[in-house]
């Protein structure tokens, strides 16, 4: 009886583990082209054609007889082909020892009474529950693998910093089982300042040298920071927790037992530092996200004087982290008839009924801050109301409104500046020179950050054309200078960044009539000074409320005769530019529906709140529309060639110009199917028989790619350095060369750090256009040279996550250009990146896969680009319009796998059956083109031969899966007849 | 993604060698007569353009070839569609039916399809616009999407209708891999003034996703007659 029990019992048992077990195989099968990327599983694979002959003359024909181009070279590998183990990590060790670097390279020191370096070996207490749970970087693709240093290793490293750290405070917060930092649940997570029990207090005395203070941020793809959480402020101020913190390390350095407070800001965030003064902190440094690597490293090189700081803030870093125009319209927003959208609406109401109006225009950042600073010192425009206040004790007043500038960051060492000389070139660019002293004691780098101030006359007054007071034109940083030398720079910019976007009158880019300055400083707030000395203006002050004069020889002046619009009405491709975006204005629906700031009315023009919105008629049309209609003109579908035998392999195209017709031979080949195939990323798209191409890796994201991880991408901004970012991109690609993939990258990020509060500012490179354009030109280009297409993500005005799926982002077409858009454009029209990520938002009422204007006219026509766009991770996304997006310019769907990729290769059929479309045909084959062009220009083609077939092949892992689950099932099967057959007995 | 796997195949030899012997008699005798200025096209191959739309059905259906669009290639070239095809299934199909061979003239194709009872029908598919969940007709949920997310506990993770109310279990996870937190977490559905149907999820502990179930998707399937999970 007791025997029985137990048979029963296990066959019950077994026969739950194999469902289950077949539950998660279902599952995972249905999940397997990620899978296969993830776990590198191939689904395709080469095998040698017949006819190939004895080459090596060795009596075999064999893989050796065949020769496998190298078409990008690794830096660390022989043969890209065959990699080995020493090789790569050699490669790795590179990768570990340039993160560190980043590091150095990227923090801010913000202020130091001299306290910073510290001795090495000191003995200090490290406090802030970051010690024990450091943010590395926020949760989204890609950046994981290669070697993770913590930031207690790497400060006890007795290579580096080698400090003796007071553990018993180490102990106290691993102890503490309090809420952690959690970017989803937006929790700050610092420790209650009850875990430093008296014991942890007494502890202090030894470890006195130096109290360090670090605090954290931390975004999340998906999730914004809040701007009013649960202790009803901004993310981004110091909450109870760490001011109780705090107030203890005051009472400690009153009373002598810590000798120095060091605060380190650990976010990718601008976290609020003006809290700073009510303590007696001696130094303060921003060290930013990261990574998951070795960038504490970093770090502790840092706060011993190893390294020395030089990066430059990317973000402004306001006293109140909502005083910047753009916080007011940034969150949730809903039509107030959002019922009327969503039942006029065939997509998901979700996806349709939120919005953000983006009313500061241009005004993003310090162009708010500095422009507004300049018209209250030439007291005009309204800029000293009160509208806008959010620190000022009265009237608008930059000193208490601002902590840091954009552009500001110090050293261990001091520099002098000097402007000699700039030359307006005949080639539409400009060239300044000058040199730099360092005037300290010790080596260090210094940044030239190089501003230009364009007319603000009543033409741009009456036309709505607003100007930036100061804007970043650029920048160089110097080498090591040793102390008290003195080195050249030179500054080459480019004349377009003198441009203004004229919507309403010109239609195009013009330059302003009146007097340009252009200006070096130390930021941007010393750059304006600098121009205001020039124009004679008084009452000048600095960041804190000092009194300066600025300094006029740091400045060049010329003036414009008359307004031109013509010099950059065309493209350097040769493409007019002119309006593409009149949608994405609430006033092209009905007049009054949002009011743009401008700096010809601060008063009445600062968003004093959220712009509320009631879709007029016209506007709700256009949030549902499907534009696509069959051609009068299209071709019979029937009748175009599909599967045509003209011997044509992938491994023939590289080289292959975009423009030569083989590539419409090579496109015939493919089937319709094969077409579909490719419009579907899976991790990549499958491999396409008819031409020997075989499965590519599409690969996330702008921290690393390939097994590596680097400092986030606002991190690396900071260096202010496109040596770096060129560095950066060279690693990245040789991560995916000697792993041969992925050859197509969700890389760089290129959004806006628009607000402080932009859930994946940490992936992104600043609130600054033209710093993203410069160093995302020098990323790009490296990462294509070593043969990974460089797709910057999330084109574009993403930048918000809240309601990121479908929320209209409403602007206009300057602020659009000169913000957003330029921070893409350097990709494309510097890096020559071969691919670019979509987003989710729409632009204006249009999600960007439909925008055919944007797609075709600036991203193809203006900015030249020849590769493919692929959506964010589209999958069944019910506003993103199968056919619609491909005939507007989209080629590929992310992640899209299963039923959605069912789903969309069912409706593309369709169209092209439904009256024998073959204007879908020809979309897909153009497409077809684009993609294929670009891979044969990737690492895909290292290796790749025509002698070579490609063969479908299933996973092996999908195999054992199979395997598994029949031995699962036998077992149960085997105890039920064991068991049946004795009870059968027993009764018997 | 379904794999369609199409084999083309050439029935008869001798009737191939027959057909080209008797197509060139006849142009020879065209020629002969006058009228072979122009020489006559013979059919090269036939190619599936598009396969048929449908390719899953619930036992006791029949094929269906909406959607199947075949192409006869000609030797000068050109191509024109080719309707006259045959399929040897043409009766209620059954779960041991994994394929339909489309036949035309000697071309034939094999369409692979997919016979299911019931409890295996996707029912509804809720997202969060990168992920979505496939709830089936038998009450358990697949989770498929961008974020890799892998398997869900079948028994942890299913749904039910009793004619009045949709409930959602799901598991939850505390870190990406780490210990759950809880088993069969019941999800807090929110109707919106439109009908869809929202609820917070963070998937695999990670991503903190909006899941939207839109009205349209639960229009004529959560009907006060129907019961989820169906028990065979």
């Amino acid at each position: 009886m007791k025997k029985k029990s137990v048979l029963r019992g296990l066959t019950s048992v077994t026969a739950m583990i194999a469902a289950i077990a077949l539950g998660a195989s279902v599952a995972a099968v249905n999940n397997a082209p990620v899978i296969n990327e993830k776990l590198g599983f191939a689904t395709s694979k080469l095998v040698l054609k017949e006819g190939v002959t004895d080459a090596n003359g060795d009596g075999v024909i064999d893989e050796n007889d065949v020769e496998k181009p190298q078409y990008f070279k690794s830096d660390f590998a022989k043969d890209v082909n065959n990699v080995t183990e020493e090789e790569l990590a050699a490669k790795n060790a590179a990768v570990a020892a340039f993160v560190e670097l980043e590091a150095e390279e990227g923090a801010v020191l913000l202020f130091n009474n001299g306290a910073l370096p510290l001795e090495k070996g000191a003995s200090v207490t490290l406090l802030g529950r970051s010690t024990v749970n450091p943010y590395y970087k926020g949760s989204s693709g890609g950046g994981s693998g290669g070697t993770l240093v913590s930031y207690l290793e790497a400060l006890q490293d007795p290579e580096r910093a080698g400090f003796k750290v007071n553990q018993t405070v180490v102990d106290a917060y691993s102890a503490d089982s309090s809420p952690k930092r959690n970017a989803t649940a937006r929790i700050i997570g610092e420790s209650p300042i009850s875990v430093l029990t008296d014991e942890a207090k007494a502890s202090f005395a030894s470890y006195g040298d130096a109290a360090i203070v670090m605090f954290s941020r931390e975004g999340a793809e998906s999730n914004d920071l809040h701007t009013n959480d649960s202790e009803g402020i901004s993310q981004l101020a110091l909450h109870k927790d760490e001011k109780d913190l705090m107030d203890l390390v005051q009472q400690y350095k009153e009373n002598g037992t810590f000798k120095k407070v060091i605060v380190l800001i650990n976010s990718a965030h601008p976290m609020e530092v003006k809290w700073m003064a009510d303590y007696d902190v001696d130094a303060c440094m921003i060290v930013g996200g990261l990574g998951a690597s070795t960038g504490f490293r970093g770090v502790s090189d840092l706060l011993v004087g190893n390294a020395n700081p030089s990066g430059r803030l990317v973000d402004t870093y306001a006293s109140n982290s909502l005083s910047a125009p753009a916080t007011q319209n940034f969150g949730e927003y809903r039509y107030t008839n959002y019922v009327d959208v969503a039942k006029n609406s065939s997509d998901n109401a979700n996806d349709c009924i939120y919005y953000v109006a983006q009313t500061e225009g241009i005004y993003v950042g310090y162009k708010y801050y500095e422009t507004r600073y300049e018209d209250c010192i030439l007291n005009r425009f309204g800029a000293s109301s009160t509208a806008g206040v959010f620190d000022s004790k009265g009237a608008w007043n930059y000193a208490e409104e601002m902590s840091y500038p954009f552009g500001y960051g110090l050293s261990y060492t001091t520099f002098e500046q000097k402007l000699t000389s700039v030359t307006r070139n005949n080639d539409n660019t400009t060239t300044v020179k000058g040199t730099v002293k360092n005037t300290g004691s010790v080596p260090g780098k210094s940044v030239v950050e190089v501003y230009a101030q364009t007319p603000y006359g009543d033409y741009e007054i009456k036309n709505g054309v607003e100007k930036s007071a100061v804007q970043l034109v650029g920048f160089t940083k110097t080498d090591l200078i040793p102390a008290g030398q003195t080195v050249d720079f030179e500054v080459t910019f480019d004349n377009y960044f003198l441009a203004s976007y004229d919507r309403n009158a010109a239609k195009t880019y013009i330059l302003s009539e009146g007097d340009y300055y252009v200006a070096i400083g130390d930021n941007a707030h010393d750059a304006l000074n600098n121009i205001l000395a020039a124009k004679g203006a008084t009452g000048l002050f600095d960041i804190d409320g000092t009194a300066v004069s600025g300094d006029a020889s740091k400045t060049y002046k010329w003036n414009q005769a008359s307004l031109d619009a013509e010099t950059f009405r065309y493209s350097k491709s040769g493409y007019e530019i002119t309006n593409q975006m009149d949608e994405v204005d609430l006033n092209y629906y009905q007049d009054g529906l949002i009011t743009y700031l401008t700096r010809s009315d601060w008063e009445k023009t600062f968003p004093v709140k959220a712009t509320e919105l009631t879709a007029p008629a016209n506007l709700i049309t256009k949030l549902s529309e499907d534009t696509y209609v069959k051609p009068a003109d299209a071709p019979s579908a029937v009748e175009l060639t599909l599967g045509a035998k003209n011997g044509l392999t992938l491994a023939d195209m590289y080289g292959i110009p975009y423009e030569d017709p083989l590539w419409n031979d090579f496109v015939d080949q493919l089937t319709l199917s094969e077409l579909i195939n490719i419009t579907m990323d899976q991790g990549g798209i499958a491999a396409s028989v008819s031409v020997s191409a075989p499965h590519s890796g599409n690969g996330d994201g702008p921290d690393g790619i390939a097994g590596n991880a680097y400092v986030n991408e606002s991190l690396a901004a900071a260096t202010w350095s496109t040596e770096i970012l060129r560095q950066l991109g060279n690693f990245m690609g040789e991560d995916a060369l000697l792993r041969h993939g992925p050859q197509e990258v969700w890389c760089p990020g290129n959004d806006t750090h628009r607000t402080p509060f932009g859930g994946r500012n940490y992936e992104y490179y600043s609130e600054d256009a033209n710093l993203a354009y410069i160093l995302t030109g020098a990323e790009c280009a490296a990462l294509e040279a070593k043969g990974v297409s460089a797709g910057p993500k999330h084109f574009f005005a993403n930048d918000q996550e809240t309601w990121r799926t479908g929320v209209a982002t409403y602007s206009n077409e300057q602020a659009f250009r000169e913000i957003q858009l330029r921070a893409f454009e350097g990709a494309f029209t510097v890096g020559g990146a071969t691919s670019v990520m979509s987003s989710f938002n729409r632009v204006g009422p249009i999600w960007i896969g439909h925008y055919k204007n944007i797609q075709d006219n600036i991203l193809r026509g203006e900015w030249g680009f020849t590769g493919f766009i692929i959506t964010d991770a589209a999958g069944s996304n019910s506003y993103m319009h199968t056919v619609q997006a491909l005939a507007s310019g989209t080629d590929m769907w992310c992640y899209t796998s299963g039923t959605a990729a069912e789903n969309r290769t069912r409706e593309t059929n369709k169209a092209v059956t439904t009256d024998d479309d073959g204007n879908v045909v020809q979309i897909l084959k153009e497409i077809a083109h684009r993609v294929y062009y670009t891979y044969a220009h990737t690492n895909m083609m290292n290796g790749l031969s025509s002698l070579y077939n490609v063969v479908p092949v299933t996973p092996t892992w999908i195999y054992g899966v199979y395997g598994l689950n029949a031995v699962l099932w036998a077992i149960p099967l085997i105890l039920a007849i064991v068991y049946a057959l004795k009870s059968k007995k027993k009764e018997a | 993604m379904k794999n369609l796997q199409i084999k083309h195949e050439k029935k008869g030899v001798l009737r191939t060698i027959l057909g080209v012997v008797l197509a060139a008699g006849m142009a020879l005798s065209m020629m002969a007569c006058g009228g072979g200025k122009e020489s006559a096209k013979t059919l090269s191959e036939v190619q599936m353009m598009t396969p048929v739309e449908k390719t899953t059905y619930l036992v006791g259906e029949t094929f269906d070839t909406t959607g199947l669009t075949l192409v006869g290639v000609y030797s000068d070239g050109s191509r024109s569609k080719v309707t006259d095809f045959s399929v040897d299934k043409t009766g209620p199909l059954t779960k041991e039916d994994t394929a339909v061979t489309i036949t035309a003239g000697d071309f034939t194709f094999t369409q692979e399809i997919k016979v299911i009872t019931p409890a295996e029908q996707v029912v509804m598919i809720p997202n969060n616009g990168v992920d979505t969940l496939e709830m089936f007709a038998d009450g358990h949920i697949a989770v498929v999407g961008g974020a890799g997310t892998g398997s869900l506990e079948p028994d942890e993770t299913y749904w039910s209708w009793d004619g009045e109310t949709l409930r959602i279990w799901l598991t939850v996870y505390t870190e990406p891999s780490g210990p759950k937190e809880d088993h069969k977490t019941e999800m807090e559905l929110h109707k919106n003034e439109v009908g869809d149907i929202t609820f917070e999820y963070d998937v695999r502990g990670r991503w903190h996703m909006n899941y939207l179930l839109p009205a349209s998707a639960m229009e004529g399937v959560l009907t006060p007659e129907a019961r989820y999970p169906i028990t065979e």
